[in-house]
């Protein structure tokens, strides 16, 4: 079964705090959670990204604690 | 003994039977007072996606909860390559069990994602962050490939190998509903980066005795696969999360 991927975005803060995957599209809120929070489709959003006019941006990527670099 | 009195301020009838089997059954009565409870069979729920509501079955005393975060997904390689997805995060009850996602590993690091942590609430049991995602080889030796770094292994198992050769250099997904973390992409070439590990999701084995009648749950999903870099390959999602809850009644 193909599952889809949501992000469970926190109102109150408008930042994306969970990633759960659903058998159907979600709206609204997730199904047996908080009603703080909103489900939205998404196969590329991440925990930490925002969410603003339906749009989430995702947070910076993390510094790398670099190896010695290939050339 | 003088007597056995069976009391009770209820209509109806009270009837002991003996089995059909041959030989003596002896039924022994504890040298105290109590209640006597019946066997029935543990009852079993296993969600491995979604959210919704857990109702306690009727008569249930007690609940074993074990659960696991989604595991982070392997950094892509090469130049540039991505960093992988944070798994989501496995919930039973507001506030009572947080298994957390595993974090993504991440290109030419000396380490791969972190576990994700996990927490207790009012219950009993070990709350474990997850390990650690292997780090990547990164070259810059004429011939040599970059090799992908492993995905941490969860409770469960099931992590995704790190890619290791011109071959096969897509890092490995882990297994579904494990917990663990994906593997990083290897080269494609040789002189290039590689990617690190995905961590493991955090994992909680609990005991709730005090129940309420629902438990809100949410299984948290796999941690996406790092892009590739110049010269490099994808990594491996990561697993995503369980939550396996038995109900006992005696």
């Amino acid at each position: 079964m193909n599952l889809i991927r949501h992000c469970i975005i926190d109102t109150t803060t408008n930042l994306v705090v969970n990633i759960i995957d659903y058998e159907t599209e979600q709206t609204g809120i997730p199904p047996g959670l908080e009603e703080h929070l909103l489900c939205v489709k998404s196969d590329t959003g991440q925990i930490g990204g925002t969410y603003e006019n339906g749009v989430i941006t995702n947070p910076p990527q993390p510094e790398p604690i670099l190896l010695g670099a290939a050339q | 003994m003088s007597s056995v009195v069976i009391s009770g301020n209820t209509s109806g009838t009270i009837t002991l039977d003996a089995p059909a089997v041959a030989g003596t059954t002896t039924l022994t009565l504890p040298a105290t007072t109590g209640t006597i409870g019946l066997y029935a069979n543990p009852e079993v729920t296993v969600y491995t996606s979604g959210s919704g509501t857990y109702t306690v079955p009727t008569n249930a005393k007690y609940l074993y909860v074990k659960m696991v975060g989604g595991g982070g997904g392997g950094a892509g390689s090469g130049s540039g390559g991505g960093t992988g997805g944070t798994g989501g995060n496995t919930t039973f009850g507001t506030s009572l069990l947080t298994a957390n996602g595993g974090v993504g590993g991440v290109n030419n690091t000396v380490r791969g994602g972190a576990g994700g942590t996990a927490s207790l609430g009012a219950a009993s049991g070990i709350a474990l962050s997850g390990g650690y995602g292997l780090a990547c080889y990164s070259t810059n030796v004429v011939g040599a490939f970059a090799l992908g770094g492993a995905g941490a292994s969860s409770f469960f198992g099931g992590a995704g190998a790190g890619a290791g050769s011109s071959n096969a250099s897509t890092g490995y997904a882990a297994e579904t509903n494990s917990g663990s973390g994906g593997g990083g992409g290897g080269g494609t070439a040789t002189t290039t980066f590689g990617g690190s590990g995905g961590g493991a999701g955090g994992f909680v084995d609990a005991i709730i005795t005090s129940l309420s009648a629902t438990y809100s749950y949410g299984v948290g999903a796999s941690g996406t696969a790092g892009t590739a870099g110049t010269s490099g390959s994808v990594g491996g999602a990561g697993g995503s999360g369980i939550i396996i809850i038995t109900a006992y009644f005696g």
